[in-house]
């Protein structure tokens, strides 16, 4: 009897832990989505066609691991100098896919995508805030 | 001759009694001792009492009758034997070596019921050897399906999540829905995915409401007198949020 209720609770342990790895976490989808709109607004804005597309976001997944591989605790000037060397030492890759004039978009669209995603967080927040205020008054 | 004083005076240094011992043969016999001396010992013995004759003769004949005269003796002191032993003559013809008409039929269980009655034997369960290969399955499926998954994650985020997240770019290329779905985007998702990719949340913030573009136009301040206050509001609000 021991034995049947060690087999069955190792079967469900194993397939609940199974389950658990094929599901994606939901913070993991959510990313995805913000990188779909990264991908959509630079797609859109290079206007990108297929076949620069299949060179570029591969190479463009290095890229991004390399820059999120820096280490944030760096003091701010070293670590916007690494941010930096990376972008140069991409530039060149960047450049034999889109050209270089189409390679400064690509940076100037970069930072334009982050800085619509702070607007929408900025609205966001106002939009919490100015919630709040009634509440405040109230107290 | 030196020689022999050499020794001599070897001898006189190591013992004085050997060196006084003249040079003579000392194991010398009387004459014809030797010839004299078997009769000599026989006569010692024999004045010892010892029964030996001097003269190892036995008389005319005395092996022809000697087989005989030994049986006699031996017949003899058997019928005397018998006759000082009567239990054992009465029972010379009985086979003594008896046991009871089936004796050896009841021996075999007789000496079993007398043995001590062995310990109740408690039969073991055959363990079953399925479950424990059932569980090294199982564990072994559970460490393989980790390992598969830990190594072959990189790979499908390479592969895989670019090509979902292409396919979801080109979907809302195709709808033209950037703005619906940003605006889906929550305050979390947004600062953990700025925080990956290096970016001082905070700063981008407070840059973002300084930013020409988020000010207030001038009739704003005509027509409202708390555009001012707003503003300021929005300031500290983006500052005490980030802190």
């Amino acid at each position: 009897m021991k034995h049947i209720l060690l087999f069955i609770t190792l079967l469900t342990g194993g397939f609940s832990f199974a389950y658990a790895q094929e599901n994606e976490p939901d913070a993991a989808k959510r990313e995805q989505k913000i990188q779909a709109l990264y991908v959509a607004y630079i797609t859109q804005q290079l206007n990108l066609n297929e076949e620069e597309a299949q060179k570029f976001w591969p190479l463009h997944k290095q890229f991004d691991a390399d820059l999120k591989a820096v280490d944030p605790n760096l003091p701010e000037l070293p670590r916007q100098q690494t941010v930096l060397d990376i972008k140069k030492r991409y530039q060149d890759r960047f450049s034999k896919i889109l050209g270089n004039n189409r390679t400064d978009d690509f940076f100037r669209k970069d930072t334009e995508f982050r800085k619509k995603l702070v607007e929408r967080l900025r609205n966001i927040r106002q939009q919490n805030n100015r919630n709040q205020r009634p509440l405040r008054r109230n107290n | 001759m030196h020689s022999n004083d050499t020794i001599q005076n070897e001898l006189k240094e190591l013992n004085s009694i050997l060196a006084g011992i003249s040079n003579i043969n000392v194991y010398t016999v009387p004459g014809g001792y030797f010839e004299v001396l078997p009769h000599d010992i026989l006569l010692a013995i024999q004045q010892k009492n010892m029964h030996i004759p001097v003269n190892s003769t036995v008389p005319t004949g005395y092996f022809d009758g000697l087989a005989d005269e030994i049986m006699g003796k031996i017949r003899a002191g058997v019928a005397v034997y018998d006759e000082g032993s009567a239990l054992l003559a009465g029972i010379k013809d009985i086979n003594v070596y008896r046991v009871p008409p089936g004796y050896f039929n009841d021996l075999a269980t007789d000496i079993v019921n007398k043995l001590p009655q062995p310990a109740k034997v408690v039969v073991m369960e055959k363990r079953s050897s399925f479950f424990r290969y059932a569980a090294a399955a199982v564990i072994t499926g559970i460490i393989g399906l980790s390992v598969i998954s830990v190594f072959d994650k990189k790979e499908k985020t390479d592969s895989l999540q670019t090509n979902t997240e292409i396919a979801d770019a080109n979907s809302i290329i195709k709808n033209n829905t950037f703005d619906e779905v940003l605006s889906t985007v929550s305050d979390t998702d947004i600062v953990n995915y700025l925080q990956k990719s290096g970016q001082d949340v905070n700063a981008a913030l407070v840059a973002s409401v300084a930013d020409d573009k988020n000010l207030p136009d001038q009739v704003d301040y005509l027509t409202d007198d708390k555009t001012l206050d707003n503003l300021l509001n929005d300031l500290k609000t983006a500052e005490s949020t980030n802190n």
